[in-house]
Formats: structure tokens, sequence, C-alpha cells
């Protein structure tokens, strides 16, 4: 029996940016979704929405080590914004999606982005997804974001599964490098 | 009187039922909101309505889909019982969710049958 290591990875983002379908491409066991009908404006962009949470896994196993990410989708609009909050309970890391094409929904990525980097300060990685539209080339988001020097910014496109396992394996390696990091100044 | 900061005109009948309702004792405040989270119509003191009707649509949604993972059903009403009060949430159609917020003094039973009598009346106008 392998040793199994978990960890709580929050999938965060604008309204519409691909979190559901982030999880959906990459979990290894059917997902769990809350998604209803929009109405009003946001109906105009797309058909449903997430208003609770989502939960998918991703596992990689190696001889004897079984690492899971379990992963918690979270509702992009700001009046979610307390479903986020309970979402992060207890997380390890974060996934902020951004949609690198456009910028009216930077203003929203950024305020949640600053939300989880003042309540929790967990490693991160900011995703600038729909790169694969080739008709449009992604704007540089990072100063629109106020993203620290050190946060690490990957491209691609959620819908591909490699994209997406490249994502989280880089996540997970942050992780691990704060995990050691703990463990170390626990040691002295 | 609360001003409703409303997509739904007033004198509609989910407003007239929401009126109707929190009228009765015990009831401190009503809100009606549209399934993804916006708020149709409330009469909720000055609470704001914004994130309590977003939270009707998560609790609602989560709480549909817990159900769901044991057995296909739709959900009708979910009661959560605070040191305080309740909220009670109802599903009225397709479109929209209910609530009724209450303080100890509440007639549960009374309440759920007056929910009943509102749901039908309101029918499936979004």
């Amino acid at each position: 029996m392998e040793e199994l290591f978990r960890f709580k990875v929050v999938v965060a983002g604008p309204f519409g940016v691909g979190k559901t379908a982030f999880i959906e491409c990459i979990s290894g066991v059917p997902t769990v979704g809350s998604e209803v009908s929009t109405s009003g404006e946001e109906s105009r962009s797309k058909k449903t929405t997430t208003v609770g949470i989502e939960y998918g896994t991703f596992t990689l196993i190696d001889a004897d080590l079984k690492i899971e990410l379990v992963l918690i989708g979270t509702p992009g609009q700001d009046r979610f914004s307390a479903v986020r909050e309970v979402a992060a309970i207890g997380a390890d890391g974060i996934v902020l999606l951004v949609n690198a094409t456009d910028p009216a929904t930077w203003p929203t990525a950024r305020s949640i982005y600053q939300s989880f980097r003042t309540s929790c300060d967990l490693p991160v990685v900011v995703v600038a997804n729909r790169c694969s539209l080739a008709h449009l080339e992604p704007l540089d988001f990072r100063p629109a974001l106020g993203l620290r020097d050190e946060v690490v910014v990957l491209h691609g496109d959620v819908v591909d599964p490699d994209d997406s396992r490249r994502f989280l394996i880089e996540l997970l390696s942050q992780i691990l490098d704060a995990e050691t990091q703990n463990v170390g100044e626990m040691m002295q | 009187m609360t001003a409703i900061p409303s997509m739904v005109a007033p004198g509609t009948r989910v407003v007239d039922e929401l009126r109707r309702l929190r009228r009765f004792p015990g009831v401190t405040g009503t809100v009606a909101a549209s399934v993804d989270g916006l708020v149709l119509a409330a009469e909720i003191g000055s609470t704001d309505p914004g994130p309590f009707a977003a939270l009707m649509a998560s609790t609602f949604a989560l709480a549909e889909r817990l159900a769901t993972l044991t057995s296909s059903t739709t959900i009708q009403e979910l009661v959560v019982r605070t040191d305080g009060g309740y909220v009670v949430l109802n599903a009225v159609n397709e479109f929209t969710v209910m609530a009724v917020i209450g303080d100890l003094s509440l007639n549960l039973g009374r309440i759920k049958i007056e929910l009943r009598d509102a749901i039908a009346a309101i029918g499936d106008q979004p």
C-alpha cells in the first residue's frame, strides 16, 4: 500500500474564465458541480454558472508514493466572495485562472487574487487561459493584477489535459517547497 | 418600508407574496432570489440583500447536490435552524428561490403551509 499525501487546491478566477472546464478536464473522478442557469446580463455570455463549489481530484502515483490534489472550484462573480472564503479554509494552494485576452475581467481577477493573498498567503499559480485562441494575442495582466514578482504565470488552455496537468504539477512543486520550508523552520 | 432593489416590479406576484409572508408573527425578513444568486425582491430591513441572495443560491444548490448524491430527487425545502431563529429556503420554480427569515417565535409548521400557498400563487413566473 502506497503512502498517501493529500493537498487541497482552490480553483478561482472571474466569471466565465474556465474553472469548471479545468476541473472537468483534469479530474480523475467524476466531478460534483453546483451549476445553475444564469439570468439577466450574465445569461448573454453563458448558459450556466457555478454558484456553490465543485469537486474533483488529480492523482499522481510514483512507486510507493501517492499524491492526491483535491480540487475545489469556486464561483467567479463578486457576489460569491463568501463562498470563496469558505472554500479557502484549510487550502494548501490556489490556481487562479485569468482570461489573458479580456482585460475587462482583470479587475475581478485582481480582487480575487488580493483577497486570497490577504486572508491566506498560500502558494499560487496564475494561469493565463485561452492562449490557444490563435486570433487573439495574450496580454500581460501582471501589473493589472498587482502580482508579486515571485508569482509564476503559466500560459496555456485548460481544455488541453497536458496544459492542465502542467499547471497542477507547478503548483504541487510550490506546495511541497512550502511544506519543506515549514518543516525546516520547525526543526530549528 | 425598505426599498426593493428589484429586477421584479412592485405589484408582481413574487413581491405580493413576500409582503404577505413578512407580516406573519416571528418573520423578520423575506427574500426572493434567482437560482444564480441575484436579488429579485427583498423585505429584509437594513440588511444588504445582495450577499444574502448570493448565499441563498449557493446554499440551496449545494444542498441539492448533497441530496442527489444518494438519490435522484429535486430539492424543495431547506431549513437552517440557529440559536437565534430560522432561515427557511424554498424552491419556488426553476428560476426562483425564496427565503423566510424568522426568530425563535416563528411557528415553523404554519409558515411552511403559508409558503406552500405562496409558491402555488407565484407558479412558473420568473
